[in-house]
């Protein structure tokens, strides 16, 4: 009589070692958990209900859905945590979607040769503060490729890309996140053909102080993107750095280096169509001695920018009003912004390189402004000590080329 | 029925390792280890097998835990002054999550009742919730897993994919009940904090416990009070244990307010409780923030702007703002229960209030501000 029992049991050690799983949801969660190198997932069609973060640590692993809206991972019942946490080389994420989880929709660290393609991350309802930070996240990653998704609501950016190296971001749709794109200290990052629409801003390329694993972020192409009605209110908390971000910003480039914005559309933004601003202007402590905080070495020509600037939110109303009084009546914020921070480690703008040339300008705005940032105050203003400058066309010191940036290459 | 599962589950294992000698198959059932066995009403330990606990334990939700060492017959252990020590194949440890069962609410725990050592578990009185296995495999890889107990608590199964276990837990103390959404993790969340290198992907992973600065203390066994490093020493042989326990460290018991300063009890408690995945090669590495022994000023999250809490940002810029608990993040992520904000992300869903106790005054104590003075 116990023959049979033993049978079954050691059938089920060598056979059946992928745990014993019930509901189609849990032999999803197996799936991730056990995936071995090479593994293909194909998730079938359907509603999936998890109350966990799905967590995959593997290479060569390939985990495909019957498409964005067929494929749907819902995480409305977790109490905590990410949509899916994975890392591990060549992943490849494809024709699914993950609503509602509770932190980021899908976090990637630590990977090599990411794809990730045709995904949908979305937070129902209006979208609010409480919502996932980051709908698709890969951090301290190499060669990564996003492509065909479709991300709403996140609270802080729909797609972030942090501390990675060699990224192509290309025909995304991010609509109604805080950022709708946000590429911070990364390195060689082409971003490309994009719809970035109705976010808080829509393209943003940042570099923060105390981040170890790429230091200042340096290398990013925007391009050929459409980059419209990024006029949602700011919802990320305050604290957060995109918390800064004014409601009404078209791109915005905070202390990065090597940047190149060409050929972009960048249209109906309340408050300025493009920003460039060192860290000097968000008035928090610098303690990391490797950091750079100003933005250098940028060229932004042949991009089409209109109808921006005519309702300033957040810092940029609160400088608008303060430029006021320093006798700089702007009835429209100009396309261009830029904070004009020297603090004493550039001798003059043009150090900075920052080259503005060649870009279709409707005439509703000033073409520019250098806010002069340093010298601002409310004393400083009255008595014309602060002279923020606005100008219809680029000032010399802006007016100049830099050679193209190379195009990124994955392997 | 129970010891024949057992042998048959070691003849399954036996089968195994003649087949494959490069990784063992993972047992289906907890009993397979034969390093817990449950007799009558009491689970106890079985085999070369000492029970064990932290000088400064990792907070989960309250849940009691009970911790063996198993060693192969003879074993040889290395002595490590700092670090892991050297554990031979076939050593299994096993860590035992469970509750006090309430007896006012049938179905309900209760906060507290800890064991005051001892090395059998009365499970009239305490449910058994998951028992965690970290086993070094033949190829010399740790292998980490889950079994989660039923509710008869007669067997524990492998649980890969993780579970939410479900209850409430009553605090005898002040009458409240909390609901407790207890999170057995997953085989992936296992290495998030074991993970030697995270930045390595799967590869690498160890014991945490194992280091002689958590075992340099007292454990009531059966036949008396004894140094946890003694009892070690009589398991297996230990090469290199310097003959003078007293001048080696002991890690602070950061809930004793007598063990310690108020620095070095909250180092302490995020160095267990954090520093897993808040290391320079931890999982939380790109954060910036390392919670470990050593660090200071922004790494420490002293006036560090945070980058990626997203969600969880709670309006306030920074980690640490020296003198006020209130607005340093690092508290209140501490204090979260849920969404994105709540630290640690494995193994809490409970706050730790005499933990936030202590964060708060170890804040409230430091000096300095994040004013930027131009």
């Amino acid at each position: 009589m116990r023959t049979l029992p033993t049978l079954l049991r050691l059938v089920s050690l060598l056979v059946a070692l992928p745990a014993l799983a019930e509901t189609p949801s849990e032999q999803i969660m197996a799936q991730f958990i056990d995936a071995t190198d090479g593994s293909v997932i194909t998730l079938p069609e359907g509603r999936f209900e998890f109350s966990q973060t799905l967590s995959i640590s593997a290479n060569g692993v390939t985990i495909k859905g019957a498409g964005k809206d067929r494929t749907v991972l819902s995480f409305k019942g977790q109490q905590s945590g990410n949509g899916i946490d994975a890392s591990g080389k060549r992943l490849t994420f494809e024709d699914f979607a993950i609503v509602d989880s509770k932190a980021d929709g899908l976090k990637v660290q630590n990977c090599e040769d990411l794809v990730i393609r045709r995904l949908s991350v979305d937070w129902s309802g209006p979208v609010k503060a409480s919502n996932g930070g980051y709908g698709l996240y890969p951090v301290a990653c190499k060669r990564i490729l996003l492509e065909e998704n479709t991300i709403r609501g996140a609270s802080d950016s729909g797609l972030y890309v942090g501390q990675t190296e060699d990224i192509i971001v290309r025909r995304n749709t991010v609509i109604e996140n805080v950022a709708g794109i946000e590429i911070e200290n990364s390195l060689r990052a082409d971003v490309y053909d994009n719809d970035a629409r109705n976010n808080t801003g829509g393209i943003l390329v940042f570099s923060l102080p105390d981040l170890p694993v790429i230091r200042n972020g340096a290398g990013t192409r925007i391009f050929g993107n459409r980059i419209h009605d990024n006029n949602t209110a700011n919802f990320a908390p305050k604290g957060n750095i995109v918390g800064l971000v004014p409601a009404g910003t078209g791109v915005m480039i905070l202390a990065n280096r090597d940047v190149e914005i060409f050929d972009n559309q960048i249209e109906n933004h309340r408050s300025a169509s493009l920003i460039l601003t060192s860290y000097y202007a968000t008035e928090r402590p610098i303690n990391d001695p490797q950091y750079q905080a100003q933005a250098r070495n940028t060229y932004i020509h042949g991009n089409r920018m209109r109808n921006g600037g005519y309702s300033a939110d957040g810092m940029l109303k609160d400088l608008q009003g303060g430029m006021r009084l320093a006798g700089v009546k702007l009835e429209r914020i100009p396309h261009v912004v830029h904070d004009g921070i020297l603090a004493g480690k550039a001798a003059s703008i043009s150090e900075l390189k920052l080259c503005i040339r060649d870009n279709q300008l409707d005439g509703e705005s000033m073409a520019f402004v250098d806010m002069r940032l340093e010298d601002a105050g409310f004393w400083k203003a009255l008595f014309r000590m602060w002279e923020p400058r606005a100008t219809q066309a680029t000032p010399s010191e802006y007016d100049c080329t830099l050679p193209p940036l190379p195009a990124v290459a994955l392997r | 029925m129970w010891a024949c599962l057992r042998q048959l589950g070691h003849s399954a294992l036996l089968l195994w390792t003649s087949l494959a000698m490069a990784a063992t198959a993972i047992p289906e059932q907890l009993a397979d280890y034969g390093v817990l066995k449950r007799e009558g009403n009491t689970l106890r330990v079985a085999g070369n097998t000492m029970v064990y606990q932290l000088a400064a334990p990792l907070f989960t939700d309250y849940a009691l835990k009970f911790r063996t060492l198993t060693l192969p017959a003879g074993a040889k252990v290395g002595y490590q002054a700092d670090e892991v020590w050297d554990l031979p194949i076939g050593t299994v440890i096993s860590k035992t999550f469970f509750y006090a069962r309430d007896p006012a609410k049938p179905g309900g725990w209760l906060k507290g009742n800890k064991l005051e050592g001892g090395e059998q578990i009365d499970l009239e009185h305490y449910r058994l919730v998951e028992t965690r296995i970290l086993r070094r495999d033949v190829d010399g890889n740790w292998q980490a897993n889950t079994y989660v107990w039923n509710e008869a608590q007669t067997e524990a199964r492998l649980r890969r994919i993780g579970q939410e276990v479900v209850s409430t837990l009553r605090d005898p103390a002040s009458g409240k009940v909390a609901e407790l959404r207890y999170g057995v993790p997953n085989a992936r969340q296992c290495q998030t904090c074991h993970a030697v290198d995270s930045t390595r992907g799967q590869t690498g992973i160890q014991p945490i416990g194992i280091k002689t600065r958590y075992l340099n203390i007292d454990y009531l066994y059966r036949d008396g009070r004894s140094n946890q490093l003694v009892k070690l020493g009589r398991l297996g042989s230990v090469d290199g244990l310097p003959a003078e326990l007293a001048s080696l460290p002991t890690a602070v018991a950061y809930a004793d307010p007598k063990a310690g300063s108020l620095d070095a009890r909250a180092r302490s408690y995020l160095e267990i409780n954090c520093m897993h995945c808040h290391n320079s090669l931890g999982d939380a590495r790109q954060s910036g923030l390392l919670l470990t022994p050593t660090a200071e000023g922004s790494a420490l999250g002293v006036c560090k702007q945070h980058v990626a809490a997203g969600a969880g940002g709670a309006d306030l810029a920074y980690d640490i703002v020296p003198g006020k608990p209130e607005q340093s993040l690092l508290l209140s992520r501490l204090q979260a229960t849920g969404g994105q904000a709540i630290m640690p992300r494995i193994g809490r869903s409970l706050v730790d209030e005499d933990g936030i106790r202590l964060i708060r005054e170890w804040i409230t104590a430091m000096p300095g501000d994040c004013v930027v003075r131009r």
